[in-house]
């Protein structure tokens, strides 16, 4: 059985006076339900220069309200660069250059393809994400 | 005044494919007042329950687990744009754009949502 496990850490010294922070979650990649694991995963790196925008994953092929989970790395080494992330045209959020991210995403019509769009510089990204299914492109005749 | 926030990703996957999937990623965050420490709320299916305030300006970092056992619940801008679907025992960190906000509702039953932000310094 497919089993990815995904783990999540996040902890601070000086956030809370006294104390200190350390949350921990993990959890099991699963298809749409409880008891399948994920087995199609497309990764890659790219460099993305400022005021490129365009689409990181398509949602055409995705099937609809599918389990999904997304990866994104700035691994920009200049802290002035950044990017942003969208679905199909709202702006999500901003990864500065070291910033990563990794959210469940839902495939949810045909409006929601994800996409990045550089503000500053040559960033430089990786990413990957986990799908429940994938339908190939038809054959060509 | 700015305080460090250090969170961590592993991936890993033994038994899918031939090669091994065993990646760590990292990042050193400054972050600063407003926040939300680390709390739980029930989610229902009545309403958006707002969390991140899209009139307090800021980036937030934002970091949710889904408690519940057998129901997901939506989040999503309060504008509508869904960030995502969090299935029982999943979570997610992801960064909230200045003004999205982030509201959440649950999908079947009402759940019980683990969640927390930081604003950007």
């Amino acid at each position: 059985m497919a089993t990815t496990t995904a783990s999540l850490s996040i902890s601070s010294s000086d956030l809370l006076p006294g104390s200190s922070l350390n949350i921990n979650a993990s959890s099991t990649l699963m298809k749409t339900g409880l008891t399948t694991g994920m087995e199609l995963m497309e990764m890659g790196n790219a460099e993305i220069a400022k005021d490129y925008e365009g689409q990181l994953f398509a949602d055409g092929p995705a099937t609809d309200d599918g389990a999904y989970f997304i990866y994104i790395c700035n691994n920009s080494t200049d802290d002035t660069y950044y990017i942003e992330y969208r679905l199909h045209e709202t702006a999500i959020g901003r990864l500065y250059a070291g910033d990563w991210m990794f959210v469940p995403y839902n495939a949810s019509d045909g409006d929601a393809e994800v996409e990045v769009k550089a503000l500053t510089g040559i960033n430089k990204i990786e990413y990957a994400m986990f799908k429940t299914a994938w339908t190939l492109p038809a054959a060509e005749s | 005044m700015a305080t460090t926030l250090t969170p961590t990703l592993t991936l890993n996957d033994s038994t899918t494919f031939s090669s091994t999937i065993n990646f760590s990623v990292t990042d050193t965050l400054s972050v600063e007042a407003p926040a939300q420490g680390l709390t739980k709320v029930t989610i229902t299916t009545a309403d958006n329950q707002e969390l991140v305030d899209d009139a307090v300006s800021g980036v937030f970092y934002f970091y949710a687990k889904n408690h519940d056992s057998s129901n997901f619940v939506i989040l999503q801008t309060t504008a509508s744009q869904q960030y995502a679907r969090l299935s029982p025992g999943e979570f997610c960190f992801f960064p909230i754009n200045d003004g999205n906000g982030l509201e959440a509702r649950a999908d079947t039953a009402s759940i019980e949502l683990e969640y927390a932000y930081w604003k950007k310094a």
